[in-house]
């Protein structure tokens, strides 16, 4: 994918950071010091298989900026003007492209300004950029492929961030430290906006979730919590995990221990802040550690390039690195003071959308293990079915699904017809379409609510319904959730009065189980990979699921 | 102080600028490292990203101050920096006098 970097200052080192690490990512750079006819530019030409960062000094960018620097009065009215102006043009530019970057605004470093009046409003440059900021945020949230980066992290990285004598001899306002930090954020985005964030982190336990050696020690006497230095850097990480779950990360742990003994721990120990619930599923044994987190994704329907293991072993994450190329395993401090910080600079979870599914997922997962286990009491798989009491709701796409929409767009690899990677603005576009229908399937069952799990899109062509996508979330295969979808899809189709629907299976290298399920779904398969369902009849809805829908699927 | 004590921070700044290189591009890190002219592989940006680095290193962990830009090390011909070996030998040299 092409980036544009636009600047107004040499960012050749900022592109080579870009190009040694991703090499997906085609880094170009704009005409130097043309920030803003570049950005005109992109919009013309328009592709939306590009994105931009944009990282200006907003002394170039706005002439009432530059001449406030100049500790001249301002307007702050007038500067925020050209700011909306500015805002603006990345938002045209965004509908334009696959996604936008833009770089928060910074003060030159060791710029005093009106000193210990430089937040005092009306007066000092900290205040008025502050606004700026705010208000160049505020403004490009309104398109959700659009994203403010926090360049002050990247220059909090060095003790010297902007060496004097490379600005002067090459216009580099920065040091390469400054712009490693910067890459490494750019490409966290690009990933997140490409659905690929990592959705959960494989923990070890001794010495990673807690100091000491649970078999060796007891759950007594196990560091963590506590007037203990080194306690109270461990219940610091937990609680730091503990939150990233509120974001949709999930948590399992890859320990070699006793089960009982490490479960005890977990439950017994008062400093703990993670619990049981809050792990999504753990492999505890003398295994190798390579096969239970194979193991283990497998049983939470995740792939390992969804993953990160952090592990103090040195040995083990190795073993884990070598064996999964594609799982993330961040080097990670001997220091325990240092893991709260190590494990809140990760740029893996960053995700272009934060839904109230991704909030409570951890209990998501917790309510599919109580079904497995109910599962394993029952003789047949109808039976279970018939136990779960699933409830499915089934909608037009609208605003509020739309985020949660395009993460199943973008994420979802196993049952995927078409693997289209849309972004929401390209999803709600395409379904605006009269002849076409976007439909959503909310799952709950006796457990919980399982959320947002399915969609299908459906277009009509004359007498002939299309399915273009048919899209269900791993966790919700083999429930008959597909052939609750296929109901609604075919309902839709006559509807529409159309005589059949068909459905052509794009293959990737993920998505096997998709022609799988298509083969037992009643079509006849007129073609290699192309179904068709006769809309001469109604297509029977599954018994162990109650579905709730609008009136006619034609609404 | 020794002139391997610089060696040693110039090799440590060019495997940080490697960081920046694709892996095809990226130097050896030895003495015998062309830094400058046809055996160089390093651009202008790459170099004078690389002498500042350098200049940095040599005063937060050895306290010496020294000026490689300014010796002209930028222009053509500049046999004295050819290598790591031949940077560390000149800084070394200046150091003494």
């Amino acid at each position: 994918m092409k980036l544009t970097l636009v600047s107004d200052f040499n960012v050749g080192t900022l592109g080579r950071f870009l190009n040694a690490q991703e090499k997906d990512l085609q880094p170009e750079i704009a005409p130097f010091n043309q920030a803003r006819q570049t950005i005109e530019n992109l919009i013309d030409g328009g592709d939306q298989d590009a994105a931009s960062f944009i990282w200006a000094q907003p002394q170039t960018l706005f002439s009432g900026f530059a001449e406030a620097l100049s500790l001249k009065p301002y307007n702050s009215e007038e500067i925020l003007a050209e700011v909306d102006d500015f805002a603006g043009a990345v938002v045209r530019l965004a509908k334009r492209q696959k996604f936008c970057l833009v770089a928060s605004w910074a003060l030159p470093v060791g710029f005093r300004g009106y000193g210990i009046l430089d937040w005092r409003p009306e007066i000092g440059l900290a205040s008025l950029l502050a606004r700026m900021n705010l208000r160049l945020a505020e403004i490009v949230s309104t398109a959700p492929n659009t994203f403010v980066l926090d360049s002050s992290r990247w220059t909090a990285v060095t003790a010297n961030p902007a060496p004097p004598k490379l600005w002067f001899a090459a216009k580099l306002p920065y040091g390469a430290e400054v712009f490693k930090a910067a890459s490494l954020d750019v490409l966290h985005a690009a990933r997140a906006a490409a659905g690929r964030a990592k959705k959960i982190i494989l923990l070890d336990l001794d010495n990673t979730l807690w100091g000491g050696i649970v078999g060796e020690t007891g759950w007594q006497s196990l560091r963590l919590g506590g007037h203990d230095h080194v306690g109270e850097a461990f219940t610091a990480f937990q609680k730091t995990l503990k939150s990233l779950t509120r974001r949709g990360v999930q948590l399992a742990i890859v320990s070699k221990n006793d089960e009982r003994v490490a479960l005890e721990a977990i439950g017994k120990n008062p400093e703990m802040i993670l619990r049981k619930e809050d792990f999504a599923g753990w492999r505890i044994n003398w295994r190798d550690k390579a096969e239970n987190i194979a193991d283990l994704l497998d049983e939470l329907r995740l792939g390992v390039d969804s993953a990160v293991f952090i592990d103090d072993n040195p040995a083990e994450r190795d073993r884990v690195k070598t064996s999964f190329p594609t799982l993330a395993v961040p080097e990670w401090p001997a220091d325990p003071a240092l893991y709260e910080r190590t494990l809140q600079e990760m740029g893996f979870f960053d995700s272009s959308a934060v839904s109230e599914e991704d909030r409570t997922r951890t209990s998501m997962y917790a309510a599919e293990r109580e079904r497995r286990a109910v599962k394993s009491a029952f003789a047949t798989a109808d039976q279970w079915l018939a136990g779960l009491k699933t409830r499915v709701q089934v909608e037009p796409v609208c605003q509020t699904s739309l985020p949660r929409v395009a993460q199943l767009f973008n994420k979802t690899n196993q049952l995927n017809l078409s693997t289209r990677r849309l972004s929401a603005p390209e999803i709600e576009a395409w379904g605006a379409n009269a002849d076409r229908k976007l439909l959503t399937f909310s799952v709950s069952d006796k457990f919980g609510d399982m959320g947002l799990c399915g969609v299908i899109g459906l277009e009509r062509e004359g007498t002939t319904a299309r399915l273009v996508d048919f899209i269900l979330s791993c966790r919700a295969m083999g429930r008959r959730l597909e052939e609750a979808m296929i109901h609604a899809a075919v309902d839709w189709a006559r509807a529409s009065s159309s005589v059949k629907l068909i459905a052509r299976y794009h293959p990737t290298p993920r998505n096997s189980p998709t022609l799988e399920k298509l083969r037992s779904l009643g079509a006849r398969e007129a073609e290699d990979h192309l179904f068709v369902w006769d809309c001469g009849r109604p297509y029977p809805a599954p018994q162990a699921v109650e579905l709730i829908r609008p009136q006619t699927m034609s609404e | 102080m020794r002139q391997s004590e610089i060696l040693t921070i110039i090799i440590d700044r060019i495997a940080r600028l490697n960081e920046q290189l694709p892996e095809e591009e990226r130097l050896n890190l030895t003495a015998e490292t062309a830094l400058w002219g046809g055996e160089s592989g390093l651009d202008s940006l790459s170099l004078i990203n690389l002498i500042v680095e350098i200049e940095e290193a040599l005063q937060t962990r050895l306290g010496l101050r020294i000026e490689i830009l300014e010796a002209g090390v930028m222009q053509d011909g500049a046999p004295q920096f050819a290598t790591a070996e031949d940077l560390s030998r000149w800084i070394f040299e200046r150091i003494k006098k």
